[in-house]
């Protein structure tokens, strides 16, 4: 994510021996050895060696000291949430620390640097986990893009503090463990009304939101058409940030994507449940049109769970196939990029041109996919390894770097340079226009897949 | 005026409205009855409503296709309110798992 706005000739003039791109390999190199090292001591150690030693702030309600104290079900109290924020600290700092140091840079200035926003990134957690902030479903990405925002547009941000801003590097590493929990053999999970309801209708949307972004609306920047397209189609933050690193956005134009979707999500949350009773929906056509159409896993979670159980499973479980759609959504857009958007007036492109220009973590990031779902599917045990490593280390590790990531771009971010972002409301108009008529089209499958074709208990 | 000018007394002001938020307004919310509920009600079904990822959601396992002799009617939501919401019928009926065989 650039912070210029390069003409197609400067990208081609940019990209010329970018094979060898360093942010893409070093973070594909960073995300593999935490991945391995994860894998190898659920391997070695058991499966719950690791669970409760990385951990991030908890839930509070009352007072904030209460995210680092948990106290489990047999009563007993411990600071794991504490100790575990620090380890997680440690693995994360001494990892890029030594990255850095072999990139040339000093480590005692990188780890102070690293040591301040690891701290601005814990209190972004902090804020985030104020037990009715989270009930909105507003995620540590707005806070911890707040709290980057604060600095630099008050106080500013220190000229030392850059040496651990290292953005692109924590979003691609972050992207490429992201990758280690996209099970592609959990596609499969609904069998066909999942493949009717996830998998025909977002790339529908996603594709038919983009051309209306550039056809109709004809927005100036490409990127944040398709960022906020992904974001509304696929499934919120986590394809808003994979898609914007698949299409090199600009850091406010994420940031504005993201803004969006998590207002909207509120509102989603709350009104869709209610119309679903008050058109007295089934609980198989309404949790399916849930999933489908809010953006975020906890938010469609929290609204299957008010209408019943079923709603509940049958809308987490849409939205996981959604989850993994993001592989292939940020591959497809990362080769559309390279072969069509950046090639400019270019007729025919080469496939190394192709090549050069490609996002190469998003290799990584497939591979990551590929090698723990063959893990996962086909080995024995595997199943209970993956999940362990994710559950226990992996996500922790995975979520610390995108809040780092987040809080960098606010620091790097002037409130000035978001507002051009939201000219003539056009991203306003592009996301409630996406959004209609994606409820509209997850309705119509939701209730052709559950409804009709295969309504549950109408066996023969 | 001199607020807008001075960056130290507007990253205070900032820091002070945050500490006011989070140390007094919104526990404050959390404490009101139906607010209360609510995130007790989520803290009982495990459901952290910010999960960004399914692999964030504590209590989640994919619905799985369900064996061939599974029958759940699919009921309105108004009809399965009257009753009590049990664990079963999770499972699809056959016709869906022979489509995908």
């Amino acid at each position: 994510m650039s912070n210029d706005d390069p003409l197609p000739n400067q990208i081609n003039r940019r990209n010329e021996g970018d094979l060898f791109k360093p942010d893409d390999w070093w973070a594909i190199g960073c995300g593999a050895i935490l991945l391995a090292g994860s894998l190898l001591l659920v391997v070695l150690v058991g499966v719950d060696s690791l669970k409760n030693h990385l951990a991030k702030p908890e839930k509070w309600r009352d007072f904030p000291s209460q995210a680092f104290y948990v106290v489990d079900s047999a009563g007993t109290g411990s600071y794991g949430p504490l100790t575990g924020t620090a380890i997680s600290a440690a693995v994360l700092g001494g990892l890029c620390c030594l990255l850095q140091t072999i990139r040339g840079a000093a480590p005692v200035r990188f780890l102070v640097a690293f040591l301040v926003v690891f701290l601005l990134a814990m209190f972004a957690y902090l804020l985030a986990g104020q037990e009715f902030i989270r009930s909105l479903n507003l995620e540590y990405a707005l806070w911890a893009l707040l709290v980057g925002l604060i600095i630099s547009n008050t106080i500013g941000t220190p000229a030392w503090l850059r040496a651990a801003m290292l953005t692109e590097f924590y979003i691609k590493t972050g992207l490429v463990m992201l990758g280690a929990e996209v099970l592609m053999n959990r596609l499969v999970a609904l069998g066909l009304p999942g493949i009717g309801v996830a998998w025909v209708v977002t790339p529908i949307v996603l594709i038919a939101t983009y051309w209306f972004g550039q056809r109709v609306l004809k927005m100036q920047s490409p990127s944040l058409n398709m960022v906020i397209s992904a974001d509304m189609s696929v499934c919120g933050v986590s394809a808003a940030i994979a898609t914007a690193a698949a299409c090199r956005a600009k850091k406010e134009e994420l940031s504005l994507a993201i803004s969006l979707s998590l207002t909207f999500t509120v509102v989603m949350m709350a009104v869709m449940p209610v119309v679903i009773r008050a058109m007295g929906l089934n609980e198989y056509v309404g949790g399916a049109w849930l999933g489908g159409t809010i953006d975020s896993t906890g938010a469609v979670a929290a609204a299957g769970a008010t209408l019943g159980e079923t709603a509940e499973q049958v809308a987490t479980t849409i939205k996981m196939i959604q989850n993994i759609l993001i592989g292939v959504t940020a591959f497809c857009v990362a080769i559309y990029w390279s072969t069509f958007v950046e090639a400019g007036d270019s007729r025919r492109v080469s496939i190394a041109e192709i090549w050069i220009r490609f996002p190469k973590f998003v290799l990584g990031f497939l591979a990551a996919s590929i090698i723990f779902t063959i893990v996962h599917s086909l080995v024995p045990g595997g199943e209970e390894l993956v999940d362990s490593m994710i559950d226990s280390s992996t996500k922790t590790l995975r979520g610390w770097l995108f809040c780092l990531a987040f809080v960098c771009i606010g620091l790097e971010t002037n409130f000035r340079e978001l507002l051009p972002q939201l000219k003539g409301g056009k991203p306003l108009v592009l996301y409630v226009v996406g959004q209609s008529f994606n409820l509209c089209l997850t309705l119509l499958m939701a209730w052709l897949m559950f409804g009709v074709l295969f309504p549950p208990g109408a066996s023969n | 005026m001199k607020v807008v000018d001075n960056p130290q007394l507007r990253f205070a002001t900032c820091v002070a409205a945050m500490a006011s938020t989070w140390l007094v307004v919104l526990p404050h919310i959390s404490r009101l009855e139906p607010i209360e509920q609510r995130l007790d009600w989520l803290d009982a079904k495990q459901i952290d409503a910010s999960a960004m990822f399914y692999t964030e959601l504590e209590a989640f396992t994919p619905l799985a296709l369900p064996p061939a002799e599974s029958k759940q009617p699919a009921r309105s939501l108004r009809q399965s309110q009257r009753s009590t919401h049990k664990a079963g019928g999770l499972c699809l009926p056959r016709r869906m798992a022979e489509a995908v065989r």
